[in-house]
């Protein structure tokens, strides 16, 4: 979620005309950033303690464990937080040269012609720096939880610091840049999201031809949503950013009925895609009605929806795997209310189409 | 053949907009619909669009009740509406191939025949996103949109409305070789100046 999130949350920075007119130095663009990250995690510091302290029968049973998981958490997310913070904050450059010179150019080429899908090489920085996150935040869970199985708690309490102080001291170091890093990246986020946008930035697109799993019938109608929903948000990384913190969270060994409802959630939360493309922005009524029938419509999102079906099930049955939860049941569960839900919500979808409809 | 038969609209009860009217229009003619703002013209094309439906009366073209078999019908229709509304985030050129794949129109000279139809309105940037087009941009894609599909029947909603002088030009040379090819035109305009020629009959609102 910080490897995804990160560059969405921060930029193109809203205040960066106040912060120009103000010719802010680097201490206090510094205090600036670190200040808009705390305001934007405290909520998630909130839910650890409440997930790890809440216990109304008993609040005070194994106090002292409980203080070093929180404190194990808020070591991580920090330190995940302020990595995360360093290496997009300093991306602007690479990324800007990759999009404008020729051998990002080639590249767009090379990738349309290989793979079939041409992708914006100016991204190609804050993909690295995705994998590199969230890599890092995997193998530090994945050795975290090693460590406390064989050495303890305390521990890996220690490996949590450290993995905190290490990313203090690589923002450190790249501190001394920050200005100039701060206003590069903003630029370069400001195209990439398209408030000046110009040029071919967003001509990159998925074909028709990719869509195996979309009956014929249906292929073209879902093809222009998928399109228009990759140039409005990368659904695939926040996907796969949801999925990292359900299993965050199946690390910190909660109830399993505790585990269901995340899950249940998770996949409710996966028809903020469907909903998207709900809207005049996505989806004008006149175009829409003139275009296709309502069957054709909830057919439509119902059906693309269905693509997170694979992930699902598999991160599931493979945390039943690490975990021994979520059981097959629980599983079924979840399948059965994401499809029930996610016809509702392609329901929901020709409802609003019809209500333009003047009677 | 377009008929309307005993057709009335009424937002409220009592205050109709236009009631009990009754028309023929034939294949390979233009109508002209004309009036100040707020006559009904809008709402009188809203309803041959399926954007609106009858209070009372009934359309039907080739026979076919409109409202009863609206995807039927609005297969044979190219529709201009009244607002610029298009999917901010595809490019225009992805819009027609969209139109011309849900038609069943998409072969291996489709490309090709996206591209001359942006050229033939001078429309260089088809190939960004919609959101960052002026209102003359999105009106051209609207009527490419409804040009590309060669359909029988026109509904027009001010589609000169925001064009240059060129591109005005270059629109009723279209719809001028659309009627001849035998296609119906219906279309609403505040000002017949220029316009007149292509219209054999006019029709001028409040009814």
């Amino acid at each position: 979620m910080i490897a995804f999130s990160t560059p969405y949350l921060l930029f193109p920075d809203r205040n960066i005309a106040l912060l120009q007119l103000g010719n802010s130095n680097r201490e206090h663009l510094n205090r600036y950033l670190i200040k808009r990250v705390i305001r934007l995690t405290w909520p998630v510091y909130l839910l650890f303690a409440v997930l790890i302290f809440v216990d109304l029968n008993n609040p005070l049973h194994q106090f002292v464990d409980k203080c070093f998981v929180f404190l194990n958490s808020t070591f991580f997310l920090t330190g995940m937080a302020i990595l995360s913070l360093a290496r997009y904050s300093k991306s602007g450059f690479d990324s800007l040269f990759w999009k404008e010179s020729d051998k990002g150019r080639r590249l767009r080429k090379q990738m349309a012609d290989y793979f079939k899908y041409p992708i914006d090489p100016g991204s190609i920085p804050s993909l690295l720096n995705t994998i590199i996150i969230v890599l890092t935040g995997s193998l530090v869970i994945v050795a975290g939880s090693v460590i406390n199985q064989s050495l303890g708690i305390l521990v890996e309490l220690f490996f949590m610091a450290l993995l905190f102080m290490i990313a203090l001291l690589y923002y450190k170091f790249l501190s001394g840049q920050m200005v100039i890093n701060y206003y590069s990246t903003s630029s370069f986020f400001l195209e990439f999201f398209g408030s000046n946008l110009k040029g071919e930035e967003l001509t990159s697109r998925r074909e028709v031809s990719q869509l195996w799993w979309v009956p014929k019938s249906l292929k073209m109608h879902i093809w222009q949503f998928l399109v228009q929903l990759d140039r409005k948000i990368p659904s695939g990384r926040v996907a796969a950013a949801g999925h990292l913190l359900v299993w965050f969270i199946a690390y910190q060994r909660p109830d399993p009925e505790f585990l269901m409802y995340i899950w249940l959630i998770f996949a409710l939360l996966h028809h903020f895609f469907s909903i998207l493309t709900i809207g005049e922005e996505m989806a004008p009524g006149w175009l829409f009605r003139w275009l296709g029938s309502s069957k054709t419509w909830i057919l439509s999102r119902f059906w693309m929806q269905l693509r997170w079906v694979i992930p699902l099930l598999l991160s599931m049955n493979l945390q039943l795997f690490v975990f021994g939860i979520p059981e097959m049941f629980t599983q079924m569960m979840v399948l059965l209310v994401y499809l029930i839900t996610s016809f509702m919500v392609s329901v929901y979808g020709v409802a609003s189409l019809k209500k333009e409809v003047k009677l | 053949m377009l008929i309307i038969k005993n057709l009335t609209k009424q937002y409220k009860a009592g205050k109709p907009i236009f009631s009990d009217i009754s028309m023929r229009f034939e294949q390979g003619n233009g109508i002209g619909i004309i009036g100040p703002n707020g006559s009904g013209k809008t709402t009188f094309l809203r309803i041959l669009s399926l954007n609106s439906f009858p209070s009372a009366g009934s359309v039907t073209y080739h026979g076919l009740d409109i409202h009863k078999k609206p995807n039927d019908y609005l297969k044979q229709v190219g529709l201009v509406h009244d607002e610029e509304s298009l999917p901010k985030h595809l490019t225009a050129s992805e819009l027609l191939e969209w139109i011309l794949r849900t038609r069943g129109k998409w072969d291996k000279n489709a490309p090709d025949k996206i591209s001359r139809i942006f050229d033939l309105l001078h429309l260089g940037q088809m190939d960004e996103p919609i959101g960052t087009y002026s209102t003359g941009m999105k009106k051209k894609v609207q009527i490419c949109a409804a040009f590309i599909v060669e359909p029988e029947l026109f509904i027009l909603d001010e589609p000169l409305r925001g064009l240059d002088d060129a591109s005005r030009k270059t629109v009723l040379e279209m719809l001028e070789s659309a009627k001849k090819r035998g296609a119906l035109l219906l279309m609403a305009s505040h000002s017949m100046e220029k316009v007149n020629d292509l219209f054999d009959e006019i029709i001028e609102f409040p009814l």
